[in-house]
């Protein structure tokens, strides 16, 4: 089962959104997989478990890049703008 | 008319909580939601806020000692502890006020876009709290519904305008179009932070760019929720122990206020996620509205201030802040605010300094050393209204004579619900003012968005 770790500020509130929004997508597409909800800092401890990251906010790429595990921005699911590109892509790295 | 009463009126003899249940199932009912999806979210705003105020009121009781200890063996007078945004957010949302903030607030929202005022939409239901904050904290002060509700929407006024304004500064922090963000608390200090930078900008020192070194792991312990609740649980268990009576009895208190303490910043948030989860269908189904509401013009959406926080130097200043609000607290204000929980948020702080200053470490911490000690100051002065709703929104009276106060950094860094209190208690001329400073901001930005526009067509 795949591993999702969401991250926003404190780690409760964009992420609880997000957390609604890929629950509905993977239902829909029948993928199960189990989400992890943390804050911004203390993405370094969930990387390495992680499948897939999703932030609700852009980070740097340096960090990104560091962390070793694919990072996808969630804020086209907070703002339907770009919701379907985004959801092509998460799908793909969770194939 | 004492406040209980007035609350218990208004919501049927009901606890001032499960006022807004009532009002979220008629909002249900006129959206025309699917009954089963908006009972279940109405009640599950419900259940949240009832385990915040119980849990709430058992630590409280549970810590009303400290405040004695303090007092009679370090002469601090007026001590109360920062239980964080989260806890305010929920008792907001269970004053009278909160309980309508959400048609509320929406309404006026809506208003003001057809008459062309604004072009920003808060969708962002829970962050409405800060607007049921400050019109909570106005209801308390004067006593006026009336000016409560006033007082929200004056609030409100103020976040959408500076939207406006940012609209662009967001949009291209987050390379993407229609969305700004409304936040009562982060928005309010973009003028301070705007204004601040342009007076950096004649001083050298400001200029150079730094890289921040990492930090060592052990300031895990200023920034994880849990180690500093322990931590901070440890400092107040040593300070306000009572040492004549023995060795176990010693350890005993130590360990009951660590406990305490740590219960606050890891289960009160975890609850409120619960509340958030219930106001999700309602959120969406706001989106909906507004779309359907504003076909045909361009309106900006509002995201929560958390989508900044992306940025390298934002976690890492907010890190380096623990310590520092620590050493103001105890040497500028002798300890009348223990801050706590909301230290695990100030990441929302540095959140809009880092964009205005484009990403220079040094005017971000300068800057939000100025917020620092605003925000304990203006949590100190709150904090007695602040102590009066949390302990009579839902929560039985405490019993014992001593309760110990409580206050939040971020809603005492909310300087238009200190700014209305004090002027709307001023009599008609306050009221007056109010008015006016509104009505200056708006023409203000509304001039400086088409002077954006007039710019941008040549």
């Amino acid at each position: 089962m795949k591993i999702i770790v969401i991250a926003c500020g404190i780690g409760i509130a964009t992420s609880t959104l997000i957390s609604e929004e890929v629950n509905l997508i993977l239902e829909e597409k029948d993928i199960s997989a189990y989400l992890i909800q943390c804050r911004i800092s203390e993405l370094d401890a969930y990387a390495e478990e992680a499948d897939l990251i999703l932030t609700a906010m852009d980070i740097d790429a340096e960090q990104g890049q560091a962390l070793g595990t694919p990072v996808l921005t969630a804020i086209p699911l907070l703002t339907d703008i770009n919701r379907e590109e985004f959801i092509e892509k998460m799908l793909k790295y969770l194939s | 008319m004492p406040i209980e009463v007035l609350m218990y009126n208004l919501s049927f003899n009901l606890p001032a909580f499960m006022f807004i249940q009532i009002i979220l199932i008629l909002m249900g009912v006129c959206m025309k939601l699917d009954f089963q999806k908006f009972l279940r979210a109405s009640l599950t705003v419900g259940v949240g806020l009832m385990g915040v105020a119980f849990l709430l009121e058992t630590i409280l009781h549970n810590l009303s000692f400290v405040p004695d200890m303090l007092g009679s063996k370090f002469q601090m007078e007026n001590v109360s502890l920062d239980i964080g945004n989260f806890v305010i957010s929920a008792v907001s949302f269970s004053t009278a006020i909160g309980a309508v903030i959400i048609p509320f607030i929406f309404a006026v929202n809506v208003i003001l876009v057809k008459l062309k005022l604004t072009n920003t939409v808060n969708t962002d239901l829970w962050n409405y709290w800060h607007y049921a904050f400050t019109g909570s904290i106005v209801w308390l002060s004067t006593g006026s519904y009336a000016l409560g509700l006033f007082g929200a929407a004056i609030h409100l006024i103020i976040t959408l305008k500076i939207a406006d304004v940012t609209a662009d500064l967001v949009q291209s922090e987050l390379k993407m179009k229609g969305v700004t963000i409304s936040h009562g608390f982060s928005s309010v200090f973009i003028p301070v932070f705007a204004l601040l930078d342009r007076i950096y900008d004649k001083i050298p020192f400001f200029n150079k760019e730094t890289e921040p070194k990492s930090l060592p792991a052990y300031w895990a312990w200023f920034s994880e929720p849990t180690l500093l609740g322990i931590l901070i649980g440890l400092v107040l268990g040593f300070l306000c122990n009572d040492y004549s009576k023995g060795f176990m009895s010693t350890v005993e208190t130590i360990m009951f206020v660590v406990l305490n303490m740590v219960a606050l910043v890891v289960l009160l948030p975890r609850i409120c996620k619960v509340i958030m989860e219930g106001l999700i269908p309602f959120s969406k189904a706001t989106k909906q509205f507004v779309d359907r509401l504003f076909v045909g013009r361009s309106v900006n959406i509002c995201l929560d201030s958390a989508v900044l926080v992306g940025r390298k130097n934002t976690v890492h200043i907010a890190t380096i802040l623990v310590p520092i609000y620590f050493l103001v607290a105890v040497f500028v204000l002798r300890l009348q605010v223990i801050p706590f929980v909301d230290l695990t948020t100030l990441i929302f702080f540095v959140a809009f300094a880092t964009p205005i200053h484009k990403g220079n470490a040094r005017r971000t911490l300068v800057s939000c050393l100025f917020l620092t000690v605003f925000s304990l100051f203006g949590a100190a002065s709150l904090s007695p209204l602040i102590t009066e709703m949390v302990y009579t929104s839902g929560l039985h009276m405490s019993t014992s004579t001593t309760v110990i106060g409580v206050t939040s950094l971020v809603a005492g860094g909310n300087y238009v619900a200190i700014l209305l209190h004090y002027l709307l208690n001023q009599g008609v001329w306050g009221f007056v003012a109010v008015i006016l400073v509104t009505t200056v901001v708006v023409k203000y930005t509304i001039q400086k968005e088409k002077n954006r526009a007039i710019k941008q067509d040549k």
